[in-house]
């Protein structure tokens, strides 16, 4: 992760605190997942499974966490959320993001993942190379565009983003 | 299933001479007391199939613990076990022998396997190939074949881990249990954690880095704003821009100041800014040394300094002057001049001489009165003393010219040369000082005409007589202090000059540390795109890759491995539930349960012992009971109907400890129904439960008998039961 991107995520969380922090984030990922060209991108607040994104044939739904240790908690409506867009036809995906110096994000597999206390490393086995590449770069930019913004505007500023973008919103 | 047929000892622990055994009947009893050499033959059998892994601490068995395989009361022994062993395909033999070879202390050992074809192979290789024949370990071999005291304690008395690994062995389950220990050995979680500590850690460094180098860039930031550099001013191009306009500055005033142009090389780039700005305040310094005018100022500065010490030297000199001619002055005043002092001095005492001289003669008269007045006193009626004469009231008349006149002479007299005294003392005094003024006035004029000298040499001149010299020096050191102020004006703005050149410096130094600190700042940037950053990055997914493999083999193998231990207790559950009933006779036991889960913590095997009623036994069982059920177990695994291994002999070393009498016939009788499936080997030192055999067993039986072993001879064995 960019020194700059990492500072601005840094103030970020020390201005709005871990909850709306992992929100914000979760705006900024499915910025991403748009500038990907994924044409359909959902973000949801509350119910149901964090992101999906999807491009024609390729269908991704996505639980995202974002955590300062080394662990994040898995739970069971997570993996009920993810099993159920499966059915769907969605190929399950969970995004962590680390908020540590040298860690970014890390995109898996979360189709054999249990619910429980989950140890980062142990999600490495499962890592989605690619798309994983993709995303930290297009995330890098996103928050270069819209970091300062999200200090004040925080969750309400991106939404207006999102809207902007197409991307539609659920929950609200 | 390999049973053995014959044994030869030789040498080995309490043997001397070559003894043989026959293991040709299904049961061969070893009877004796202790130390008579019964477990020394069953060792035996170990040490032929085993060699070292038998002995040791390794071995999990106390009494191994420093455990010597030759006989020790032996000069120079050689030790040699043969055991012939039954194969399906024929016979093999096994000799493992050991012998000291001269000048070496250490025993070498060999081992020869000769198989049923007739090859025969030695060293590594017939270790190798023996230990792929018999397809158990040692420790297996302790549990599965050899039913050693210690492991029938390890399968009921000790922690329920090492009960549940003595099981799995029982069953077979060694190899899944290996790989189950030894992938928890090499604890690829716990590795992997520390690699993720590190790397925390490295994360952690490189944060405060970070911050501190953040700290640094805004401190940078902030002088140099206080510098009145504004942020869009911290850049490279600035900095070189600035530098060049140094150079050129320094350039011109070392033109203007006529000095030799310093050495300064314009900077291309970062590195050439901070030799840049090395370079430029060393000529920055060194110019100023060389100002124009400051060696004449310095000069000039040590002149003035002495011309105010003479005119302040020639001032005192001046007011003591005036101060010795007020007092001369004053002197005068009081006493008159000098010279008439010293006039009326010689005068005064010649005056003084005269009236004393008219004093003495006064006395002279006076003492002649006193004397005829004394005479008269003494001679009233008596002529004058001096003429003779009678003369009427003489006394009389002598006292009156004494009182009268003469008396009156000698008062003024003493009164004058009095007064005469005190006046030319006087006089004297004041002659004296005046001439210590005098004395004064002249090495006042020695300094003065001194002070001349010194005025002539510092302004360079000749004095005329009626020169004033502080005069002249005042003059000249207002000349002096005026040209100081020019010089120092000319200086000043030089210097001031110089100083606009270095806070420039100063500045771009600022700038310099600023661009550094974002450099340093970017560095730790770079790290993530580092070669070996990715390098470590994939190899932590290797390692992720590697645990997570691992936990899913553990998982595989646990599965596999209670599946097996299921479908081996589903076949022995029965004879081991008879077996111990068999050996018990407990009569609140009606039902043994064995059964097998997987402790999700460990992944292994965990047995419940339980009756009928699902309740564990183990706390309620007495030490027979224990032992019972432990021969139980081994005993139904190993006559169930599924073979748990290729040795199809078992060997008992004391089987009948710590039960009692009905144990003991019990026991006996559950061997004979053993003696069906395999061949036993049966040592006991017990005489009750030895004659049980004798009379239960209904196999084909050898008996060996152990006499009294002596260092001297060995073990005493005769065969046959009696």
């Amino acid at each position: 992760m960019l020194i700059t991107t990492y500072n601005c995520l840094i103030n970020l969380h020390h201005r709005h605190g871990p909850r709306e922090f992992g929100k914000i984030c979760q705006k900024m990922l499915a910025i991403s997942y748009h500038r990907a060209g994924f044409g359909h991108v959902v973000e949801r607040g509350v119910q149901g499974v964090d992101l999906d994104a999807a491009n024609g044939e390729i269908k991704y739904t996505t639980e995202v966490k974002t955590t300062i240790s080394d662990s994040i908690s898995f739970e069971e409506k997570d993996a009920a959320g993810l099993a159920a867009r499966h059915a769907d036809g969605y190929h399950r995906l969970l995004a962590v993001l680390q908020l540590k110096p040298l860690s970014d994000w890390l995109i898996v597999d979360a189709e054999y993942l249990e619910p429980g206390r989950l140890h980062l490393d142990t999600l490495r086995p499962y890592r989605r190379n690619e798309l994983e590449t993709q995303l930290r770069t297009l995330f890098a930019a996103v928050v270069d565009e819209h970091g300062e913004s999200s200090l004040t505007g925080a969750q309400a500023y991106l939404d207006k983003v999102l809207f902007r973008l197409g991307v539609e919103q659920q929950d609200r | 299933m390999l049973t053995p047929i014959r044994l030869r000892i030789e040498g080995f622990r309490g043997f001397r001479e070559a003894v043989d055994f026959t293991f040709d009947k299904p049961v061969t009893q070893l009877f004796g007391e202790n130390r008579s050499g019964k477990s020394s033959t069953l060792n035996a059998i170990e040490w032929v199939l085993f060699g070292d892994d038998c002995c040791g601490k390794q071995t999990g068995i106390r009494e191994r613990v420093g455990w010597t395989v030759d006989n020790r009361h032996m000069e120079s022994p050689v030790v040699c076990v043969e055991l012939e062993m039954a194969l399906a395909a024929g016979n093999c033999l096994i000799r493992r022998s050991m012998r000291r070879r001269p000048k070496k202390t250490a025993l070498e050992s060999s081992l020869q396997v000769t198989f049923p074809d007739g090859a025969t192979i030695s060293g590594s290789e017939a270790e190798h190939r023996l230990g792929g024949l018999l397809r158990s370990s040692f420790r297996d071999f302790l549990t599965t074949v050899y039913q050693h005291q210690e492991s029938i304690r390890a399968i009921v008395t000790q922690e329920p881990k090492d009960r549940n690994d003595a099981i799995d062995r029982l069953l077979g389950l060694t190899d899944q249990r290996n790989i189950l220990d030894a992938l928890d050995a090499a604890k690829l979680a716990q590795r992997q954690k520390q690699v993720g500590d590190r790397f925390g850690n490295f994360g952690q460094q490189i944060q405060t880095a970070l911050n501190q180098r953040q700290n640094d860039v805004v401190e940078a930031r902030q002088q140099a704003k206080n510098a009145g550099i504004a942020t869009n001013q911290l850049t490279l191009k600035e900095a070189l821009e600035r530098a060049k306009a140094v150079a050129d500055a320094i350039k011109e005033f070392a033109a203007s100041a006529e000095l030799k142009t310093p050495d300064v090389n314009i900077p291309a780039d970062m590195t050439g800014l901070v030799m840049f700005d090395k370079a430029a305040k060393t000529a920055i310094n060194g110019m100023r040394g060389k100002v124009p005018g400051t060696a004449e100022q310095t000069k000039l500065v040590t002149y003035h300094r002495d011309l105010s010490t003479l005119v302040t030297e020639l001032e005192g000199a001046q007011n003591d002057r005036t101060a010795l001619e007020n007092s001369v002055l004053a002197l005068e005043k009081e006493h008159g001049a000098q010279k008439a002092i010293l006039v009326e001095i010689p005068l005064i005492s010649a005056e003084l001489e005269l009236e004393q001289s008219r004093l003495r003669q006064t006395n002279g008269q006076a003492a002649v009165i006193k004397e005829a007045i004394a005479f008269l006193e003494k001679n009233l009626e008596a002529p004058c003393p001096v003429c003779g004469t009678m003369v009427p009231d003489l006394l009389e008349t002598i006292r009156r010219l004494w009182t009268d006149k003469l008396a009156i002479l000698v008062n003024e007299s003493v009164g004058k040369i009095n007064a005469l005294r005190i006046r030319i003392n006087s006089l004297r005094e004041v002659a004296e000082q005046f001439e210590t003024l005098s004395n004064k006035a002249i090495k006042q004029d020695i300094e003065w005409t001194n002070q001349r000298d010194r005025v002539a040499i510092l302004l360079n001149c000749k004095l005329a007589v009626d020169d004033a010299p502080r005069a002249l020096v005042e003059v000249e050191r207002a000349r002096i202090k005026e040209r100081l102020n020019e010089l120092e004006e000319a200086i000043r703005e030089r210097h001031k000059r110089l100083d606009d050149i270095e806070k420039a410096c100063n500045d771009l130094s600022l700038i310099r540390d600023y661009l550094r600190h974002e450099a340093k700042t970017a560095v730790l940037g770079e790290i993530e795109k580092s070669a070996s950053f990715k390098q470590l990055e994939s190899l932590r997914d290797q390692i992720a890759k590697l645990v997570e493999d691992s936990s899913q083999i553990k998982t595989a193998v646990a599965e596999l491995s209670r599946e097996e231990g299921e479908a081996k207790l589903a076949a022995a559950e029965q004879l081991i539930d008879d077996y111990f009933r068999q050996l018990s006779g407990n009569p609140a036991v009606q039902c043994l349960k064995l059964a097998i889960t997987t402790d999700k913590r460990t992944n292994r095997n965990s047995y419940d012992i339980s009756d009928q009623d699902g309740k564990d036994l183990t706390p309620i069982l007495s030490q027979g009971d224990l032992n019972a059920l432990a021969l139980a177990i081994f005993l139904g695994l190993a006559t169930a109907g599924k073979e748990t291994g290729t040795l199809g002999f078992l060997i008992l070393d004391d089987p009948s400890q710590s039960l009692g009498t009905e144990h003991k016939k019990r026991l006996a009788k559950l061997l004979d129904r053993v003696s069906q499936y395999k061949k036993l080997v049966i040592a006991t030192m017990d005489a009750e439960f030895y004659e049980h055999l004798l009379a239960t067993l209904t196999k084909e039986k050898t008996s060996y008998r152990f006499g009294l072993w002596t260092p001297a001879k060995g073990p005493s064995i005769s065969r046959g039961p009696k």
